[in-house]
């Protein structure tokens, strides 16, 4: 069998035209059908994120070479599957074919399993350990099945690498920890209050990333949303976004007061929330402790603030430096994944070859299931005097001594096509067994 | 110190002496795990902390139950028996709360503490005389001292909750990286369990004074001015004052965050006073109050 994978992705395809390629998830399961039905492939699965497009595909016939970073510059006649795919894409989104041949990429064998493993396990991902990925993979072999495009092949290379990305995840240290400043934060808002339900969050000033630590945190439990900001329509629109309520920036210092969580994000020259301002709502708060986000620049709050009993300060840098930690640690973990990674390749590799043998084997055990059936009914034609129990005993003796005749034969075949050497293994059993 | 082991806990039986030694051999490896837990937590789990404490629950809980059916009267009377059975308490209520509040890093700071009882048990009980050893019992005195015992180990996690909470805030404030980082329980969890103890030493610190004073006012043979002004009797009802305290604290939500885990942590040093630190100022009041 064949197997080979075509396709672009974020690390050498500008976004210009990953759009011009991108599929929807609706349009996946039909179009792996598609590349069965009028392609000739045996089976196909379409891996469509936001970052890649990838069409895996299993063809009859040899693997033949795997050439590393293969691109379709070098494709062989039309018949090569790596054309056919590169076609496929093409008339699929309408683009002209030089377009997917410029930027595509194609593996082949184990190269192509290695590929997926790696997609799979995040290695390949912009965000080096994102999670988003494994179920993109998920979702995409649930619609190739559901469409009828994947069979043995896409299951058994499709699960695999979902099982490579739990090892990966679970043996090294590449999922561990926040890769984004907003989700860095909403950590440190559950290591101060642990159960966010509940709690009041203040957003000062109005600006992208405020808004997506302030959506993080009403994802995680926080009920209540303030917001203030020299300019009350903005206040208005982004309060009524998360159902809350804007207030005068007049009124910061007695909303400090009410609200656990204040993330500020003003264009402000200089800093709006300083320490005498600071002082005088904490002494209302009877000591419930208050975390300021300040992702401001210049920053918002003035530093001794963070001097204050039950204050907890993080500007940026402090929050980009738990994030470069984090991406930094990951890289560190790239080995030992690639290591896993190889690992699986190998042990994918190995059953595959064992498939390949596979036709063969279950040809010998039908034939000597026949064989069996017809000398036993014969046999126990001519000896009409056994019991029920006799008639089963013998029955027996005869499953017992074709599955014990078959056991080394197909023992050593599979250790042989597992090794490597699955041509002139396979080639012998079929010439000694005529199957 | 091995002269007062000689004295004590050597004339237990066998199985007696043995439960005792090994409890502390449980307790000291609890407390080595605890050090390596705080300074390399990645190297060590924290469920090694509750199998130490659940070992030494198990053999000092067995010791007092042995001694209780040996000397037909509850062992919580005399200085070195208290003070096991605070241990054996102590241990008890982390297992309890430090599962339910899945804080079971509350253990680096409660092994340690329930070794250096166990240690003061042995240091007690080499200065116990024969005279200390004096029959005192009875039911009322069973119950007075047996939940002042409760309260103490209550106390005393509220008092490990609090160390707790102020690491991490120091954690929390400092933003360097840490081993611990993310690790330790968040501080709102933390807080409630400080909460959740306070409201259950006050009713139990109450209730034994109570019968305390009540079995103290039948039963003592010194004037009711005399037994009063005892230094035990003084720091207890300091203690309780602190209790009182934590309990209004955390019945009304009143007061929250580092100034809650000081308030704890106070609390620690009256139980450390009234438990262990009148013992060298003066006789444990119990035996004093029937003496002619």
């Amino acid at each position: 069998m064949n197997l080979i994978v075509v396709g672009i992705s974020h690390q050498r395809t500008p976004v210009a035209v990953r759009e011009r390629l991108a599929f929807s998830p609706a349009e996946i399961g039909p179009a792996s059908a598609r590349v069965v039905a009028g392609r000739g492939a045996a089976e196909a699965c379409l891996l469509a994120t936001c970052n890649r497009v990838e069409v895996y595909a299993a063809f009859r016939g040899d693997s033949g070479a795997t050439p590393e970073g293969e691109t379709p510059d070098a494709l062989g006649g039309e018949a090569d599957p790596a054309g056919v795919l590169c076609d496929f894409l093409a008339q699929e989104r309408g683009v002209p074919r030089s377009l997917v041949t410029g930027h595509a990429f194609i593996h082949r064998g184990d190269e192509a399993a290695r590929h997926l493993f790696r997609v799979a396990a995040a290695l390949d991902s912009l965000v080096l350990g994102e999670t988003q990925v494994l179920g993109q993979v998920r979702d995409a072999l649930a619609a190739a099945r559901e469409s009828g495009a994947a069979g043995r092949w896409m299951n058994e290379l499709f699960d695999r690498s979902l099982f490579v990305a739990r090892r990966v995840r679970t043996e090294t240290g590449l999922g561990q920890g926040r890769v984004s400043v907003s989700s860095v934060a909403v950590d440190f808002a559950h290591g101060i209050f642990g159960d966010l339900a509940g709690r009041a969050a203040l957003i000062v000033g109005a600006g992208a990333m405020g808004e997506a630590t302030l959506t993080h945190l009403v994802a995680r439990g926080v009920s209540r949303v303030v917001v203030t900001s020299r300019s009350p329509e903005a206040a208005a629109r982004l309060a009524a976004r998360f159902g809350g309520t804007a207030a005068p920036f007049e009124s910061l210092p007695s909303l400090l007061a009410g609200v656990d969580i204040v993330i500020s994000q003003t264009a402000a020259p200089h800093a709006v929330i300083r320490r005498e301002v600071v002082a005088p709502a904490l002494a209302r708060r009877r000591g419930n402790p208050v975390f300021f986000i300040d992702i401001a620049v210049p920053r918002d709050v003035e530093e001794s603030v963070g001097d204050l009993d039950d204050v907890y300060l993080y500007n940026i840098d402090d929050l980009q430096r738990v994030v470069d930690r984090t991406i930094a640690a990951r890289r560190a973990e790239l080995e030992a994944a690639g290591a896993l990674v190889d690992q699986e390749v190998a042990k994918f590799s190995a059953a595959c070859r064992v498939v390949d043998a596979d036709p063969a084997i279950r040809s010998l055990i039908s034939r000597l299931d026949e064989t069996k059936r017809a000398e036993l009914t014969r046999t126990l034609a001519r000896l009409p005097g056994l019991s029920d129990g006799q008639r089963a005993e013998v029955a027996e003796f005869a499953d017992r001594l074709a599955g014990k005749f078959l056991h080394p034969p197909l023992s050593h075949l599979k250790e042989e096509v597992r090794n490597g050497g699955a041509g002139p293994a396979l080639w012998w059993f079929r010439r000694l067994f005529g199957v | 110190m091995s002269g007062g082991i000689q004295t004590v806990i050597n004339s237990f039986p066998l199985v007696e002496r043995a439960l005792f030694y090994s409890g502390g051999a449980c307790l000291l490896a609890g407390s080595i795990a605890a050090a390596v837990r705080a300074f390399a937590p990645d190297h060590l789990p924290p469920a090694v902390l509750r199998v130490a404490a659940a070992g030494g629950v198990a053999l000092h809980g067995a010791l007092v139950a042995a001694r209780w059916s040996a000397e037909g009267r509850a062992p919580l009377i005399h200085g070195f028996e208290a003070t096991l059975l605070t241990a054996v308490f102590i241990l008890a209520v982390y297992l309890l709360f430090g599962r339910r509040s899945q804080t079971l890093d509350l253990g680096i700071f409660v092994l340690p503490l329930a070794f250096c009882l166990a240690l003061a048990t042995a240091l007690l009980a080499g200065e116990v005389s024969e005279r200390d050893l004096s029959p005192v019992s009875g039911a009322a005195l069973t119950l007075h001292v047996g939940t002042a015992l409760l309260a103490y180990a209550v106390l005393a996690l509220s008092s490990a909750a609090a160390a707790l909470y102020l690491w991490q805030s120091r954690l929390l404030k400092s933003k360097a990286s840490s081993a611990w980082a993310g690790r330790l329980p968040p501080l709102g969890q933390t807080e409630r369990l400080i909460f959740a103890c306070a409201r259950a030493s006050f009713p139990l610190m109450t209730f034994s004074l109570a019968v305390g004073f009540s079995w103290a006012a039948t039963a003592a043979t010194s004037p009711l001015r005399d037994w009063l002004r005892h230094p035990k009797v003084i720091s207890a009802l300091a203690l309780w004052a602190v209790s009182l305290a934590l309990f209004g604290v955390s019945i009304r939500a009143s007061y929250h965050g580092r100034r809650l885990a000081y308030l704890a942590l106070l609390g620690f040093a009256g139980l450390l006073a009234t438990l262990l630190g009148t013992h060298f100022i003066g006789a444990p009041p119990h035996a004093d109050l029937l003496r002619p």
